[in-house]
């Protein structure tokens, strides 16, 4: 191949690899700036600490239980509504319909995530404390409600996408055989498009551990490890969001750069997963 | 058995969907049930007059016109630092880069894509932190700082839109201009951009969409609940979406928590008009593409 | 090599990702002539025709060995030297395309279109050539009143005697036709088959056709490309 010239070409490069680097010193500058915490408290029993500041200690295990539960929870309420979804925009409904509700769905998707939380607020929380679970009605199942609704248009927007990919010659064969669209959903499509399925449930995994807002804004943000659903919890998103007020150059300040570490390498994680389900799995059929 | 299943799965999907447009119609009721009264020019402009506002004769206080202008400052230069970028590199990676480090490129703008936005507000935060060190001065949390953090953000958004957008371009027509001697750099400029400009653009909008309603970002580089209008890049300055968060949680009395619904009702139309207009321009090229 | 070769080839071996394509291509074609290339589909004969403008340089993941050299001017070059740009070459060896393939703009633009990639032409002596180019495919009757509409509202058999015309413009000499007619239809197909004929006169034309008939018809040299080597037919 020739090699290509000229200062536009050299401009393209330098914004793509400025970009590349740029992500990477991201990682170097909470690295850098949490480094004294990593070497005192060394990162991994840093994970597996309470948060004890009278004790100096600064762990994070309660904001990562708080994390991995209300991501975990909004997960849950979220992939059958999300599933349910994507059948009906997929091939349960008739061709109109189906672009009502996706139209719908990537307006969800628009809608800023602070709005979710302001109305949660003022609807979701006092039926939360009036009727349900008592107390300040912030929890993590509050926040899990809400994080559920948020995810889903992520989520149903890629089984939408795996679900139309199968093959059209193969839905017109179970339509010829007089199948209903339900039958090919379930007995076609559903086989055929599962890695693009988990892929989706990834996605969506990922976007409720990075949320920051609806977690800050509903769960309560209590430090302590939480018990049930309806205790009041922390994620490592709202705690950097909470300490970063705090003083410079106190321990406790520095913790928030932990947390920006375990979100990025969790960010990382979500990225290779995503590159395994749909490299390795999706290969073979095609 | 059967039957019971894939009568349950149908009932339990329309159910789903139902849930949906429930929950969908119930935050858009309530939103506008609690803030249509006080939609109207005094929700921007307090009881200042719109122009002399607009020509910064008069501070307005009891409006939302200075996180209005601060929202609208800081997408515009975040989009004017990211889309040069965005759809430079975008373009690198679609027409010019091979191998392994594309591989590598690849991986690190979907590692960008993924980060939480918080971990970008931090970035920012430990950047300003950095350059504090560095330069012992009165550069702290400002507008600039926020606007290059939200710019940061929505790079991958614009990378990928430019790059799939050029990569769909058929091979036929790819071909066509260099069969007739044009460098790969006029294809790009006459034929591969002109053609897909508006996929790009509806690109561009929906990452300008992304700039106006994230919080998490801004929370950490620079916003605050007043400081009124941003006089210079280097000040902290007010924003909708953290006026909406802050109110929720901070408000004293019952007008406050009005304005709140009103900005929520604002900041609501603005990523609707946004979203419409991404979604005409799509409509746009589907048409198109039936026709030819 | 006599004085009217216009393409000689010694050697040439093409391989895709490591697979060889094509192998063993030793051709000299004389001017002036229509030469064509038939075989089943699939064997590589726009990989072929991709040879002699270097377009498949564009896709990457190909590998061309040996020698390929053209007459301009009197004088042998060979095409993968430094004695001529890829555009320049890209000019002198136009290539028509299987599927009509106008550009997402106007019906002048399009044929002006070499001319706006070199620039520095005046718009007056760009209209005066696209009217000239027009009326040599025949075409100029039919669109002289749709010049600034765009180029994909033609029929098909219109928009590919619109690429001939945008290929002829830059004063081609030699053109590489890759199925020009396999999507249009018969009327239409008529029309090309019969431009092609004119256009010998003063070009080499490389057609690669699978319409037996069609080969009968126009060519000079029939080739035929089997099991990645190239036979004289006729």
């Amino acid at each position: 191949m020739k090699i290509h010239s000229g200062l536009p070409v050299h401009l393209f490069r330098l914004a793509a690899l400025g970009c590349g680097f740029l992500t990477i010193a991201v990682f170097m500058m909470m690295l850098y700036l949490g480094w004294p915490l990593l070497t005192s408290g060394q990162f991994f029993v840093l994970l597996s600490q309470n948060w004890l500041p009278e004790q100096n200690i600064y762990g994070i295990y309660p904001m990562l239980t708080g994390s991995i539960a209300i991501a975990i929870l909004s997960l849950c309420l979220s992939l059958p509504i999300s599933l349910g979804t994507a059948f009906v925009a997929a091939t349960l409904a008739p061709p109109k319909f189906r672009k009502l509700v996706m139209i719908m769905v990537r307006f969800m998707a628009g809608i800023p995530t602070v709005i979710y939380g302001f109305v949660a607020v003022f609807l979701l929380v006092p039926f939360m404390r009036e009727q349900l679970a008592g107390g300040s009605g912030l929890n993590i199942l509050t926040a899990s409600l809400v994080l559920a609704l948020l995810i889903a248009p992520t989520m149903i927007v890629f089984f939408v996408n795996g679900l139309g990919n199968v093959d059209k010659s193969y839905c017109l064969a179970v339509d010829a055989m007089g199948g209903r669209p339900i039958q090919k959903l379930l007995y076609l499509q559903l086989p055929q498009a599962w890695p693009t399925i988990i892929a989706g449930i990834i996605m969506g995994f990922g976007r409720a551990m990075g949320d920051t807002l609806i977690s800050l804004m509903l769960a309560g943000n209590s430090i302590a490890v939480p018990h049930s659903v309806v205790d009041s919890g922390r994620t490592l998103t709202a705690h950097i969001a909470l300490v970063i007020a705090a003083d410079f150059a106190s321990m406790e300040f520095k913790s928030i750069f932990a947390c920006g570490l375990v979100l990025y390498g969790f960010s990382v994680i979500v990225v290779i997963l995503l590159r395994y389900v749909t490299t390795v799995l999706l290969r073979p059929q095609s | 058995m059967r039957r019971i299943i894939e009568k349950t799965v149908f009932g339990v999907s329309w159910v789903s969907v139902f849930l949906l447009v429930t929950a969908l119609f119930f935050m858009l009721a309530y939103l506008m049930h609690r803030g249509s009264g006080v939609l109207g020019k005094g929700l921007i402009f307090g009881n200042v007059s719109p122009i002399d506002a607009l020509l910064l004769k008069r501070q307005v206080f009891n409006g939302l016109f200075p996180a209005v202008m601060g929202t609208f400052a800081l997408v515009l230069l975040a989009v004017a630092f990211a889309v040069p970028v965005g759809l430079a590199a975008g373009i690198y990676m679609a027409e010019y880069c091979h191998g392994w480090i594309r591989q590598v490129l690849t991986v690190l703008f979907d590692i960008l894509a993924g980060l939480p936005s918080i971990v970008v507000g931090l970035a920012g935060f430990s950047f300003t932190i950095i350059l504090h060190r560095a330069f012992p001065g009165r550069l702290g949390p400002c507008l600039l700082i926020s606007s290059l953090a939200i710019g940061f953000l929505i790079l991958p958004y614009l990378i990928r839109s430019t790059q799939m957008a050029l990569e769909s371009v058929s091979l036929s027509l790819r071909l066509t201009a260099p069969a007739l001697g044009a460098t790969r750099l006029q294809n790009i400029r006459y034929v591969l951009l002109p053609t897909r400009l508006p996929d790009i653009l509806s690109g561009v909008i929906l990452a300008i969409g992304r700039a106006a309603e994230d919080t998490a970002v801004i929370m950490l580089t620079g916003v605050v609940a007043s400081a009124g209008l941003p006089r210079s890049i280097f000040e902290q300055f007010e924003a909708l979406p953290f006026y909406i968060y802050y109110i929720s949680s901070q408000y004293t009395n019952p007008e406050e928590l009005q304005m709140g619904f009103g900005a929520a009702i604002l900041l609501l139309t603005v990523c609707a008009v946004l979203f419409l207009s991404a979604f005409l321009i799509e409509q746009a090229i589907s048409w198109r593409l039936r026709r030819y | 090599m006599q004085d009217n070769t216009k393409i000689f080839t010694e050697g040439v071996r093409f391989s895709y990702q490591n697979k060889v394509v094509l192998e063993d291509i030793n051709l000299s074609l004389p001017e002036n002539n229509i030469i064509a290339v038939t075989g089943p589909s699939g064997t590589g004969k726009s990989t072929f025709l991709s040879i002699f403008n270097r377009l498949w340089e564009e896709n990457g993941g190909g590998d061309c060995e040996g020698q390929v050299m053209v007459r301009f001017n009197e004088k042998m070059v060979n095409i993968y030297g430094t004695e001529i740009p890829v555009a320049q070459l890209r000019r002198l060896i136009g290539m028509v395309f299987q599927a009509p393939n106008p550009l997402p703009m106007t019906v002048f633009k399009n044929i002006a279109f070499p001319f706006i990639l070199q620039g520095g032409m005046k718009k007056e002596e760009m209209a005066e050539k696209v009217e000239i180019m027009l009326r040599r495919v025949h075409l100029f009757d039919e669109v002289k009143d749709r010049l600034t509409s765009d180029a994909r509202n033609l029929s098909g058999g219109q928009q590919q005697r619109l690429c001939i015309a945008r290929t002829l413009i830059s004063d081609p000499e030699i053109i590489l036709l890759d199925e020009p007619t396999s999507s249009l239809d018969g009327k239409a197909c008529e029309k090309i088959e019969e431009l092609i004929r004119e256009l010998r006169e003063n070009c080499t034309l490389l057609l690669v056709s699978h319409y037996q008939d069609q080969v009968q018809r126009l060519a000079d040299q029939v080739y035929e490309l089997e099991n990645r080597r190239l036979r004289r037919v006729s």
